[in-house]
This record gives structure tokens, C-alpha cells and sequence, in this order.
């Protein structure tokens, strides 16, 4: 696969996946974009040791987590604070903000008070339309988890929903 | 719950989105990522110059150093006096003719 294509396939998606991780927003220090350009690169350079039998987007994914958290736990040694973790807190950009409607806005919120691993469950069921397994592959916890965790998310934005007159 | 699964798809559809139109102005060049293909090749070449650099001379028997000289000394002669080149040059086809019989 050229990098062109991988580039075209994920670039975008990657930027909002590590958009996700508390830590990049937090630390001011890491670019999602930076990340996501990173982690390409890594899907690039590893391409011989892909797997045909397994879904591509799943393999990508799992290296882009594995590497978002490397990043972040050396991060943090260097910054002295935890960047990342399963506590909620994500916070958009001033710019980011400006951009979105009410409804998104919402989201924006309800998902910036999830835990970091609702959010990338969100996420890969979302946006990427993954199957629980695929999901759980990618997590590294059992599809029931996932399950359950994917449940409660959609639970708790029908009900932010329904308070806010949307649905 | 459909509600909720809807608004989430559409939410990261424009996140997406907004993530595509403001990557476009960043996207590396593939020139920046060093193809693996184009390693491998350099690197056979250089070993291949490398090999013929050391073998060549074991290989292609060339001629004695005298010759060698001898041949600097005609082209001098070529350049200064062209009168006389063509026997000077005729003397050295002799003597490299003569040494390859040899050989």
C-alpha cells in the first residue's frame, strides 16, 4: 500500500482520534496533527508486517493507540504530571469551538466528560463503524466491555439529549 | 437510542471533515518517507561499485605500469611535436600489440 493512499484513508480520522486523548489537549505540547503524521509514518514504515487476514483499520488503530500512549507517558515524565488517563477532562480549542453548532456543541461536552476510553470507543463505533471485537481488539478488553461501555455512552447522550429538547 | 447513535455519526463526520480541510495545506510529501524498495536498490548498487572497484583489476588483466606511463609520454608528444606522433603512436600499438600476445 502506497502512503499516499494510507494518507488519504486515515490522516483525517487519526487527527480526531488523538484529538481524543486528554493528554494532547491538556499539555499544550502535542499536536493532534503532529500525532496523527506520526503515527502514519509508523503505520508506513511497519507495512510488511501487516496481516492481511485482520482488518486493516484495526491494525492501524491499534498502533496509532499504542503509540498516542507511548507519547504521552514520555510526556509526562518530562513534564512532571500525568498527560493521560481514564478520568474525564478533555477541553477543545478556542477555534474549535467557535466552529460548532448547539447540537455539537452538546456532544462537545458530553464526550469532553466521558472517560478517555468512551471516548475512543465512541469513536471507533462512531466514526469508523468498528464491531465490538474489532473494538476490542484495538482496547485490549473483552468485547462484553465494550459492549457495556458502548451502551452507557449512548444511554447518557439520549438523556443529555432529552434534557436539552433534541430529542 | 437512535437519536443518540445519529447525532454521535454525525458529529464525527464533521469532525472528520474539519479535520480533512485543514490537513490538506500539511500533508507531507511521499519524498520526505524514504521507500523501502529504493533502500534496498541503492544499497545493492553501492555494493555492486564497491565489488567492481575491488575485483576489477583481478578480473580485466591491464597493462604493465611502464605501458601505462609509456602511453602518457605519446599523448605528450601527440600534443607537442604531431609530427612525429604517428611513429611514436605506431611504437606504442607495436609494444601493447606485443604484450597482449605475450599475455
Amino acid at each position: 500500500m502506497e502512503f499516499e493512499q494510507i494518507w488519504q484513508r486515515f490522516y483525517a480520522p487519526m487527527v480526531v482520534f488523538c484529538r481524543g486523548f486528554r493528554g494532547v489537549q491538556q499539555s499544550g505540547l502535542l499536536e493532534p496533527e503532529d500525532l496523527a503524521q506520526e503515527v502514519l509514518l509508523k503505520v508506513f514504515n511497519h507495512i510488511e508486517s501487516y496481516d492481511p487476514n485482520y482488518s486493516m483499520t484495526t491494525w492501524v488503530y491499534r498502533i496509532a493507540r499504542n503509540h498516542c500512549i507511548d507519547v504521552l507517558q514520555r510526556a509526562a515524565v518530562v513534564h512532571g504530571g500525568p498527560l493521560r488517563g481514564d478520568e474525564p477532562g478533555r477541553e477543545i480549542g478556542p477555534e474549535l469551538a467557535a466552529e460548532r453548532n448547539e447540537q455539537e456543541e452538546l456532544i462537545d461536552r458530553y464526550l469532553a466528560g466521558l472517560p478517555e476510553t468512551d471516548r475512543q470507543i465512541a469513536f471507533f463505533r462512531f466514526s469508523e463503524d468498528l464491531k465490538l471485537r474489532e473494538i476490542a481488539r484495538i482496547m485490549h478488553m473483552p468485547s462484553g466491555t465494550v459492549k457495556y461501555r458502548l451502551h452507557r455512552i449512548r444511554a447518557g447522550l439520549q438523556n443529555g439529549l432529552k434534557e436539552a429538547g433534541y430529542a | 437510542m437512535r437519536k443518540a447513535d445519529r447525532v454521535l455519526r454525525e458529529y464525527f463526520r464533521n469532525e472528520v471533515e474539519r479535520a480533512a480541510m485543514d490537513g490538506r495545506t500539511g500533508k507531507p510529501t511521499v519524498a520526505e518517507h524514504t521507500d523501502r524498495a529504493v533502500v534496498w536498490w541503492s544499497e545493492l548498487l553501492c555494493y555492486a561499485a564497491l565489488a567492481a572497484i575491488v575485483l576489477l583489476p583481478h578480473v580485466v588483466k591491464l597493462p604493465p605500469p611502464q605501458l601505462a606511463e609509456k602511453s602518457s609520454v605519446v599523448y605528450r608528444q601527440y600534443v607537442q611535436q604531431p609530427s612525429v606522433f604517428r611513429e611514436q603512436a605506431q611504437a606504442y600499438i607495436n609494444s601493447l600489440e606485443q604484450w597482449f600476445r605475450e599475455e
